[in-house]
């Protein structure tokens, strides 16, 4: 009895000792991959240590120039969308996606003409999480407002409570789209402050840096948590307001001059 | 009262197949819009970016409105009483069943991913009223369907009433959230407002009643059955409280918003300038859906004769559409007014240059669909008609009310 | 005596069959297409058998992290999977890996099992372009290219001194 459960013993160990020399093979391309990778693309969870926003000075922002959008377009592949076949221009105008947009108002009394940058605000306090059925819609933890598009169900009730109308439903299907911004027919999206540069350690969002590049710098990106950022210091050197202030709630991107 | 005897909806077979292959032809070309809709995306449809929810919502709306006030004439019997409602209970569980049924389904296969959804009838944001009607919804059938066992089955009868109240409650919260789903939005002019809400029930009490009266004239039309004037001038009356309810809260609604300087715009939009939204405002929702219909019920000759009250009620139903398509994608195209006192001289996202509405043409197909909903709802209520015992055999005076012809 | 026969053969029969389906099984069963980077790597970021029987649970897992906490370095990602089970053609094109023959494909087919992965992700590494210019569609991820490079899963095929 003793001689078989030796055997059964060892037989067991040698079993043991294979099974954590294959799990431990398994592990280890991982973790050079981890290592070689760097720190760049992010490995911890977000936290509410930081808030992303941005500040726009509309007196900055040129007439005409859409520096902004071009490069909003082309870094989430907006630029891919493609017409369906059979739809008029002028429809799809109306329902392709757009994530930012210009807009030029003039002052009734004054005549007063400002240019602007428009997208996701960014609330702290989203009307459009608030409603969401299945919370697809969901603020995370560094402020960015985003739509989980694995839960979302189409139903476009985040549009309707958008205060900005800042939301855009896919209303085709997406043959190109970019690996590091999926997006596909039937969901509802909007600015994500590229989301997929903040994960992958990069400074700014394409928006800010294209105007940048155009010089005309009316964008400034930042966490308005730090207040040694630039951001913070422009916020706190001169009158910025919320479009829409009224409704108090707190957005993440600030106007000025206008 | 004499006791009533229900009796299962005896139309000559030939009829009745007909009825039915025409209700399922009807929503099954409503199905294959859906399917089509869902295939290709939403890009077939009149809906945009700035115009999101369209006829489909307007019909699904309307439905689950009419379902919630078509259970009134139950609750009026059970909870307050009166007994010339009694005998109508029954038809009135059925035809809310099947309102919600077809209102339901319209909703859900609108959806962006309709495939999905057990993830929006598994996990829920309880800060969302939208996820509270999807329970408030689903519940509204099983509580219906309680009561409609009190009311048909004879151990339950002693139970009907506080089944009953329960179900009145239950189907008020559901209004109140419908509302609400609009009323609760900060972000457009048209919605803002708590007055929705019981905007929403005096609706629900005037759609569902006058779509209930219809169902009621024409079963017992072709079945040969006697609809005395007790209960058809009772109905018709109630119908006018109704129209009268819905009309005071569009006045006091209206009236707020004309007084604020900022709301003014939204109130002329709909009023004056707002094109196909002032068209369908003032000739469908108040004189052909509401005027109109309270002309015939008060008239003295007209409002006694079984086909012009029947008539009354289809306007009352062309209203209540109407009145959807207002509230629902008026306050949609209504520009949002992101700069007050300025101006929008360009946008590239359509945001109302030279305060423009938002363009929407509706689309055969989300038409089609709508309207497969309302014909699920009838296939629903005839085949419930033909194999249980919802109609009562008779509603004439005699057997309603003795008293009445005593009275005469 | 006949009855036996014939049992006896059919049995043999079966048993023969039965057989093969193993060694078949067994033998040529990678799924993996050639011309990937997959193809020359023993297997992928855990055991072969593994990753077929739960491969949508790492995903389905791994998802609600990168959407919720932002977490992308991760051996889950599809972005990586795509990236590396992604074949090329001749002109070194990449083949949407959801396409007829391809990777997924081989799988899926026969489980008749539809995904909807990629209604919404890249069927082929496609980078974001960087400071206006376009990305390269043909040159995969930057992260990608980096990860891999410098790991000891050589691009070429393995070799002695490459294997962990």
């Amino acid at each position: 009895m003793k001689e078989t459960s030796e055997r059964i013993d060892q037989q067991r160990r040698a079993f043991i000792a294979t099974a954590a020399g294959g799990a431990a093979a398994t592990v280890v391309p991982g973790v050079l991959l981890y290592t070689v990778a760097g720190a760049e693309p992010r490995s911890e969870p977000v936290t509410s240590a930081v808030r992303w926003g941005m500040l726009i000075d509309t007196a900055k922002c040129a007439d005409g120039c859409s520096a902004c959008v071009t490069a909003c377009d082309e870094e989430n592949g907006l630029n891919l969308q493609q017409k369906p076949e059979g739809e008029s221009e002028e429809k799809w105008e109306r329902q392709k996606s757009v994530w930012i947009r210009k807009v030029r108002v003039r002052d009734n009394l004054s005549g007063h003409i400002s240019n602007l940058p428009l997208m996701c605000q960014h609330c702290e306090h989203p009307p459009c999480v608030d409603v969401c059925p299945t919370g697809a819609s969901f603020k995370r933890a560094d402020g960015i407002v985003l739509v989980d598009r694995h839960t979302c169900i189409g139903c476009r009730y985040c549009m309707l409570a958008c205060p900005y109308k800042a939301r855009s439903f896919i209303h085709e299907r997406v043959e190109s789209k970019l690996s590091r911004v999926p997006r596909g027919k039937g969901c509802v999206e909007s600015c994500t402050l590229c989301v997929q540069r903040r994960d992958d350690g990069e400074a700014s969002t394409a928006c800010a840096d294209a105007c940048a590049r155009e010089g005309h710098k009316a964008i400034v990106f930042g966490d308005i948590k730090d207040s040694e950022s630039p951001l913070s210091r422009r916020l706190a050197s001169m009158a910025t307001r919320q479009i829409r202030e009224d409704l108090a709630l707190n957005t993440g991107v600030r106007y000025s001059n206008v | 009262m004499k006791r009533i005897v229900y009796r299962e909806w005896s139309v000559a077979p030939h009829r009745y197949w007909a009825l039915l292959g025409i209700l399922a032809a009807v929503a099954g070309v409503g199905g294959l819009a859906a399917l089509y809709m869902e295939h290709e995306g939403h890009w077939v449809t009149g809906m945009t970016n700035q115009v999101m929810w369209g006829v489909p919502h307007v019909f699904a709306v309307f439905l689950i409105v009419a379902a919630s006030g078509a259970l009134n004439v139950a609750s009026i019997g059970s909870v307050f009483g009166k007994i010339i409602y009694k005998p109508l209970g029954r038809l009135s569980g059925l035809v809310a069943a099947a309102l919600l049924v077809g209102g339901l389904l319209v909703l859900v296969l609108d959806l962006g991913r309709p495939e999905r959804l057990i993830v929006a009838m598994t996990t829920y944001n309880f800060r969302s009223i939208f996820a509270w009607n999807i329970f408030l919804y689903t519940g509204f059938l099983a509580v219906v369907l309680a009561y409609l066992w009190t009311m048909m089955e004879h151990k339950g009868n002693p139970y009907t009433k506080h089944a009953g109240f329960f179900a009145m409650v239950w189907r008020l919260t559901l209004t109140t959230g419908t509302g609400s789903i609009f009323g609760f939005l900060v972000a457009r002019q048209a919605y803002d407002t708590a007055v929705l809400a019981p905007m929403f029930i005096a609706m629900s009490f005037s759609y569902g009643l006058a779509i209930f009266m219809l169902v009621l004239m024409f079963t017992f039309d072709q079945d040969g059955r006697p609809i005395g004037q007790a209960v058809l001038y009772r109905l018709k009356n109630l119908l006018a409280i109704f129209i009268g309810g819905v009309l005071f809260f569009v006045l006091v609604y209206f009236i707020t918003k004309l007084y604020m300087a900022k709301n003014t715009g939204l109130a002329l939009f709909y009023l004056l300038d707002g094109g196909i939204y002032t068209a369908v405002f003032w000739v469908g929702w108040i004189l052909a859906g509401s005027l109109v219909p309270l002309g015939i019920i008060f008239h003295p000759v007209r409002g006694k004769d079984p086909r012009w009250i029947a008539a009354a009620c289809g306007l009352v139903i062309l209203g209540g559409l109407a009145s959807m398509y207002v509230i629902i994608i008026g306050g949609e195209a209504f520009p949002m007014q992101l700069f007050p006192d300025q101006t929008i001289l360009a946008s590239g996202f359509f945001d109302g240059v030279g305060g423009a509405p938002a363009h929407y043409a509706p689309s055969l197909w989300e038409v089609l669909l709508g309207l497969g909903g309302v014909a699920v709802a009838m296939l629903i209520t005839a085949v419930g008609l033909r194999v249980l015992q919802f109609l009562p055999e008779s509603l004439d005076d005699q057997t309603v009310d003795p008293d009445a012809l005593a009275k005469a | 005596m006949a009855n036996a026969v014939i049992r006896g053969s059919l049995l043999s029969v079966g048993l023969a069959g039965a057989l093969c389906a193993l060694a078949a099984q067994a033998a040529g069963d990678s799924h993996v297409v050639p011309g990937s980077r997959a193809a020359t790597l023993e297997h992928c970021v855990a055991p072969t058998p593994f990753m077929r029987r739960n491969h949508m649970e790492l995903l389905l897992h791994q998802r609600d992290i990168t959407v919720h906490t932002g977490v992308v370095s991760t051996k889950y990602s599809i972005v990586d999977c795509v990236a590396c089970h992604v074949s090329y053609t001749g002109e070194h094109k990449p083949i949407p890996i959801n396409g007829e023959g391809q990777f997924c494909d081989t799988c899926h087919e026969d489980a008749a099992v539809q995904m909807d992965c990629f209604e919404c992700h890249a069927t082929v590494p496609v980078p974001a372009p960087k400071n206006g210019v376009a990305g390269d569609p043909h040159g995969g991820l930057v992260r990608d290219a980096v990860a891999l490079s410098g790991s000891v899963l050589h691009p070429e095929g393995p070799e002695e001194g490459n294997r962990p």
